[in-house]
C-alpha cells in the first residue's frame, strides 16, 4: 500500500519535507544552497554596503539615512496603529461569551487534540498547562490531551507524564502519553518530531478505532508552558464554523507571553511582550501570517501533508507553509485575536536570562530557513499563482532582511557618515544636521514605545501580593529598553542565525528551560 | 477519514447564523483601510523625504517674511573654551544653538559675514567676523580669559593648614597688585620658619625656572644674536619640555602633535606639518569666496604666507603652487603668522592641551592668541607686564614676578 496515498499530491513530492540543502542531490541541491546563502549575503551586504557608503559616498548615505529614519517613523505608525486596533480586538473578544456565540451553532461532531510535546519541563509548568485546560469552558469529554513526552529525557519525564494521566485522565475524553523514540533516522530532535509522531499516535490509537472523522477533529499545538483562557475553544470553534475553508485553515491565538511577567527581569519581559505585539500586528494583516508557536488546525489538512516537519527547527512555521504548498496556495490563517499566555524567557539570573532569550530569538530569526523552503517550492508549484508566489516571496525576503538590518542601520550604522565621512563631508551643514534630524525623527518615533507601554500594562496579570505596585511604574518605563533589545535580542541573533544558514552551520532545536516558582 | 458533507453542512448553518450576529466579533480591519493607510504612508514618505533632505542640507523658508523665498542657509561651530559665555551672532543671542559634540551648532544662519562674539561677566569678549557659505559649516574656537588676571600665589612656606606664606613682606605690600587672588595666603614681616613647612611644589616649580636671574630678552635681540652666529635652535618634543638652562635661551621652535610654533625675523608662526586630510579648518578657506569679503582677505593672507614660506625654502613661487589645494572647494596654506601687535616677543608656547591658542610672554605682559587668523586674532591679556619669566608644565602655566611663583589661572572662581 502506498504510504502516500492519504496525502495531497504535492505532498507526495520526495522533496516537499526537505530540511536543508544536504538532503538533495544535483542541481537541486545547488539551488537550495544558494537560497540558504541569499538571506546572509543580502544582509550582510546591506551592513557594510552602508558602511562603504559612509566611507565612499557619505553624501548618498546620509540622504539614505535620513530616508530610513523618515521610513521609521512611518513604520512605527502604521505597525501601532495595527497593534492598537488589535488590542482593541483581543480585548472585545476576551469579554465575549463565545459560549453563547456558539451555542446556537451545530459543533457537537467536533473533538479537539491537545497536544502538549514537553521534554524535561519541571511539574509546575505541566501542571499549570493542564489546570487551565481542565477549567476551559468547554465539553472536557470531547478534549482529547496528549502528553508527548521525549525518550532521550530519560524515565523521570516518562513517570512526570503518566502521574499527569493519573491526575488528570478523568477529566477529558482521552488523556494519550506518548513517548517519542530518540535518535530516528532522518528526524531532527526537537518538537517538531515529537508533534508528529503524537498525531500520528493519536490517530492509530484514539481516531481511527473510534471512527471520529478527521474533518471533524481539530489538533491544537501548544508549547508545554501554554495556559488557556476560558473560551479558547469556544472562540476556536466559533471561527471554524465560520471559516470560508476550515479545513484548510489554521486558526492562529495571540500568544501572550505574561505567565511569569512579574517574576521575569524588565529585560525578559520587553522582549516577551514585543513578541507579543508582533503576532498582534500580524493579527490584523492575515494574508501575511504564518502559525507561530502554539496553534490549531484541523487534522484533516494536517494528515494531508503529513503532519510537522521532522528534520528542522522551526516546524510551527513550516507547517503552514506546507499546506500552503499542498493545497496550491488554497489556504488560510485565521487570526482568533484571543490570547493563550506563555512564559516569559526568564532564568534565574540576569545573565543566564539574556542568554536564553537569545537563543531562543535565534531559534525563531532561524525561521528564515522557512524562506529558502518557499523560495525553492515556489519555483516548483505553478498552481500557485504566480501574482501571489512574487508577493509572498517578497514580504518574506523583506521580514527577514529587516529583522536584522533596521535596528542595526538605524541605531548604530546611521552614524556612520558622521565617523566614516570624508573632510569635505565633515564641513558641511548636511553632517551636522544629520544626527540632530535622525535624532529627532527617533524621537518622534517613540511614540511607538508609549503605546506599547499602555498596551503591556493592561496585559500583565494580576499583581500578587508580594509585588509592589511600584514596579508598574518599572513595567511602564521598561519600553525604553527597546532600542538595546532590537538589535541584542532581535537583529543580532537574526544575523547569528542567517550567518550560520549561510554557511551551512545548520542549527539544531534548543529547547527553552521554562522555570516556575509557583510549585503546584 | 475527513467529512466533507458534514463540513459543507455547518458551512451553510453557519452562514444563516452569522448575520443574526453580524457586529458581535469585530474583523480585523478591512483590506481598504489598510491599503489607504499604506498609501497615505507613501505619499507623506515621497513628500517628505525630498523636504527632510532639503532641510538637513541647510535649505530654509521663511514663512513670515514678506519676501519669503528658499534661502541655502550654512552653520557656524563655535567651540568655546572653558565652557562659559553667551554666543551672539550680529549681537542677537544664538538662541537656537544646540550643545554638539562639546560645541554649540548654530544652524540656519544666512550666508555673507556673520560678527560672531562670545562674553561672560568677568572674562574678555572674543569677537569675530566670519564668513558663511551656503551648506557648509564655519569652525571657530572662541576662548575667554579672565578680564582681571586670576593667580594662584605659590610660596616658599605654607602654614600647617596648607596657606602660602609670605615672608619679610609688610603686610600692606600688596603681593599680586595687577591680579586677583584665587585662593588665600598670608603676607608677614616676620622672617621665623620655625613653624612652618617648606612647599615642595615651591621648591619644584623655582627648578623650572632655574636658579638664576633671567633677564627678559627679546626676539629681535635673538635675531641679532643669531645673526651672529650664537642662535641655537631647540626642538623640544612637547610644549613642556622648555629649556631651563641658567643662561636663558628662548624657545624657537615648540611642536605640539602635528603643529609647530617657531620665530622668524621677530615674528611667531605656527605651522601645520601634518597629513593633509587632517589639516585643521583655520587653515583653509573655501576656493569659492562669493560675497564673503572677510574671506576674500583671508585668501590674501593665505597666499602671502605662501609666498613667504616659499622664499624662505628658496623654492620657485608660482601661481599655482602658492595654495595648496587639498580638495576641490578648499584652499589651504600650512602657516600662519601669529599676531603681536607690534610687541616685542620675550618666549612662546602653545597654550596647555591646544595647538590652536599660544602663550605669548611679550614686553607688555603675557597673553594667548589663537592662530585662527579668519579677520583678526584675538589676543586676550592674562598676566601684567611684570612677569618675568613663563613656563608650563603639566598642563599648568607658571609665571616668575619679582622673584615671587604664580600660577596663571584662566577661569574666574564662582561667587
Amino acid at each position: 500500500m502506498d504510504d502516500k496515498a492519504h496525502l495531497l499530491p504535492y505532498a507526495r513530492r520526495a522533496d516537499f519535507h526537505v530540511g536543508r540543502a544536504t538532503e538533495l542531490t544535483g542541481k537541486q541541491r545547488r539551488l537550495y544552497r544558494g537560497l540558504e546563502i541569499l538571506p546572509g549575503l543580502a544582509s550582510w551586504g546591506t551592513l557594510i554596503g552602508v558602511i562603504l557608503m559612509s566611507i565612499y559616498a557619505p553624501f548618498i548615505a546620509a540622504y539614505f539615512v535620513i530616508a530610513f529614519a523618515l521610513f521609521w517613523v512611518l513604520k512605527t505608525g502604521f505597525l501601532t496603529y495595527h497593534l492598537r486596533y488589535n488590542w482593541k480586538r483581543l480585548r472585545h473578544h476576551m469579554k465575549l461569551d463565545w459560549q453563547a456565540l456558539i451555542a446556537p451553532l451545530p459543533h457537537d461532531h467536533l473533538h479537539h487534540v491537545v497536544i502538549l510535546p514537553f521534554y524535561k519541563e519541571p511539574t509546575a509548568v505541566i501542571s499549570a498547562t493542564l489546570e487551565s485546560l481542565s477549567s476551559v469552558r468547554y465539553n472536557h469529554k470531547k478534549i482529547i490531551v496528549v502528553l508527548a513526552a521525549e525518550a532521550r529525557a530519560g524515565a523521570e519525564a516518562q513517570a512526570l507524564a503518566h502521574t499527569m494521566q493519573q491526575k488528570y485522565a478523568d477529566h477529558f475524553e482521552t488523556f494519550l502519553v506518548t513517548t517519542h523514540p530518540a535518535d530516528v533516522a532522518g528526524e531532527m530532535a526537537g518538537k517538531g518530531s515529537n508533534a508528529a509522531y503524537a498525531a500520528e499516535q493519536v490517530r492509530v490509537e484514539v481516531l481511527d478505532p473510534r471512527g471520529i472523522s478527521y474533518a471533524h477533529t481539530l489538533v491544537s499545538i501548544f508549547d508545554i508552558d501554554t495556559v488557556l483562557y476560558p473560551d479558547y475553544f469556544n472562540c476556536l470553534v466559533w471561527h471554524f464554523l465560520q471559516a470560508k475553508r476550515p479545513l484548510k485553515s489554521s486558526f492562529q491565538p495571540v500568544p501572550i507571553f505574561n505567565n511569569n511577567m512579574w517574576e521575569a527581569p524588565a529585560l525578559a519581559r520587553v522582549v516577551a511582550m514585543s513578541s507579543t505585539f508582533w503576532e498582534m500586528v500580524q493579527q490584523e494583516r492575515p494574508e501575511r501570517m504564518a502559525t507561530f508557536s502554539s496553534h490549531s488546525v484541523s487534522f484533516q489538512a494536517l494528515y494531508e501533508v503529513g503532519y510537522w516537519q521532522k528534520n528542522m527547527v522551526s516546524e510551527d512555521s513550516r507547517i503552514y507553509w506546507n499546506l500552503l504548498l499542498a493545497n496550491d496556495g488554497q489556504y488560510d490563517v485565521i487570526p482568533l485575536s484571543y490570547p493563550v499566555s506563555m512564559d516569559a524567557n526568564a532564568a534565574g539570573t540576569l545573565w543566564r536570562t539574556m542568554i536564553q532569550i537569545y537563543k531562543q530569538h535565534r531559534r525563531w530569526t532561524y525561521g528564515v530557513e522557512n524562506f529558502c523552503y518557499i523560495m525553492y517550492h515556489f519555483m516548483r508549484q505553478p498552481k500557485i499563482p504566480r501574482g501571489t508566489r512574487i508577493k509572498i516571496a517578497l514580504q518574506q525576503a523583506e521580514g527577514y532582511w529587516s529583522l536584522v538590518t533596521n535596528p542595526i542601520m538605524l541605531f548604530i550604522l546611521g552614524w556612520a557618515p558622521i565617523f566614516l565621512g570624508s573632510p569635505e563631508f565633515h564641513r558641511t551643514v548636511l553632517s551636522y544636521n544629520l544626527p540632530i534630524v535622525v535624532r529627532n525623527l527617533l524621537t518622534f518615533a517613540m511614540f511607538g514605545l508609549i503605546a506599547s507601554s499602555i498596551i503591556s500594562l493592561s496585559l500583565i496579570p494580576e499583581r500578587p501580593k508580594h509585588a509592589s505596585r511600584f514596579r508598574y511604574i518599572v513595567m511602564a518605563l521598561q519600553w525604553v529598553l527597546v532600542p538595546a533589545t532590537m538589535i541584542i535580542f532581535s537583529a543580532i541573533p537574526g544575523l547569528d542565525a542567517q550567518t550560520r544558514l549561510m554557511f551551512g552551520r545548520y542549527m539544531g532545536f534548543w529547547v527553552t528551560p521554562k522555570v516556575r516558582s509557583d510549585v503546584v | 477519514m475527513g467529512d466533507p458533507k458534514s463540513a459543507v453542512r455547518c458551512g451553510i448553518i453557519a452562514l444563516i447564523i452569522m448575520p443574526l450576529h453580524p457586529h458581535i466579533v469585530v474583523a480585523p480591519l478591512s483590506r481598504t483601510r489598510r491599503r489607504l493607510l499604506f498609501l497615505a504612508s507613501i505619499l507623506f514618505f515621497l513628500l517628505a523625504v525630498p523636504m527632510f533632505v532639503f532641510y538637513a542640507t541647510g535649505y530654509r523658508y521663511d514663512f513670515f517674511s514678506p519676501n519669503a523665498t528658499i534661502t541655502a542657509t550654512g552653520g557656524l561651530y563655535i567651540a568655546v573654551g572653558n565652557d562659559v559665555g553667551e554666543v551672539y551672532v550680529n549681537d542677537k543671542p544664538a538662541n537656537n544653538a544646540r550643545l554638539f559634540r562639546n560645541a554649540l551648532y548654530i544652524q540656519s544662519v544666512d550666508p555673507g559675514v556673520q560678527r560672531l562674539h562670545v562674553q561672560a561677566a568677568g572674562y574678555h569678549t572674543w569677537v569675530k567676523e566670519l564668513p558663511v557659505y551656503p551648506y557648509m559649516v564655519t569652525e571657530a574656537a572662541a576662548f575667554l580669559m579672565p578680564l582681571r588676571p586670576q593667580v594662584r600665589p605659590i610660596a616658599q612656606y605654607t602654614t600647617s593648614t596648607g596657606t602660602p606664606i609670605f615672608l619679610g613682606v609688610a603686610s600692606t605690600t600688596v603681593i599680586v597688585p595687577f591680579a586677583s587672588s584665587s585662593v588665600a595666603f598670608i603676607a608677614t614681616s616676620s622672617k621665623a620658619t620655625t613653624t612652618l613647612s617648606k612647599s615642595s611644589e615651591y621648591e619644584y616649580i623655582r627648578g623650572l625656572f632655574g636658579t638664576t636671574t633671567a633677564t627678559s630678552t627679546s626676539l629681535i635681540t635673538r635675531v641679532v644674536d643669531e645673526a651672529k652666529g650664537i642662535f641655537k635652535t631647540t626642538t623640544p618634543a612637547s610644549s613642556s619640555a622648555t629649556s631651563t638652562t641658567a643662561t636663558p635661551v628662548a624657545t624657537t621652535t615648540v611642536r605640539q602633535n602635528d603643529t609647530v610654533l617657531f620665530e622668524r625675523n621677530g615674528d611667531v608662526f605656527v605651522r601645520y606639518v601634518g597629513s593633509e586630510a587632517s589639516i585643521p579648518y583655520y587653515f583653509c578657506v573655501p576656493a569659492e569666496i562669493g560675497a564673503a569679503s572677510t574671506s576674500a582677505r583671508y585668501q590674501a593672507q593665505l597666499i602671502a604666507a605662501e609666498q613667504a614660506y616659499a622664499a624662505e625654502q628658496g623654492t620657485l613661487f608660482s601661481s599655482t603652487t602658492a595654495v595648496h589645494v587639498n580638495n576641490a572647494d578648499l584652499r589651504c596654506r600650512h602657516e600662519i603668522k601669529i599676531d603681536r601687535q607690534w610687541q616685542d616677543v620675550i618666549s612662546f608656547q602653545f597654550f596647555p592641551g591646544s595647538t590652536d591658542l599660544i602663550l605669548i610672554h611679550r614686553k607688555d605682559g603675557v597673553f594667548v592668541t589663537e592662530a585662527d587668523d579668519r579677520a583678526w586674532q584675538n589676543t586676550q591679556k592674562v598676566y601684567p607686564e611684570s612677569a618675568r619669566a613663563i613656563k608650563i608644565d603639566g598642563g599648568r602655566i607658571y609665571v616668575e614676578d619679582s622673584g615671587r611663583l604664580f600660577e596663571i589661572l584662566t577661569l574666574v572662581p564662582t561667587l
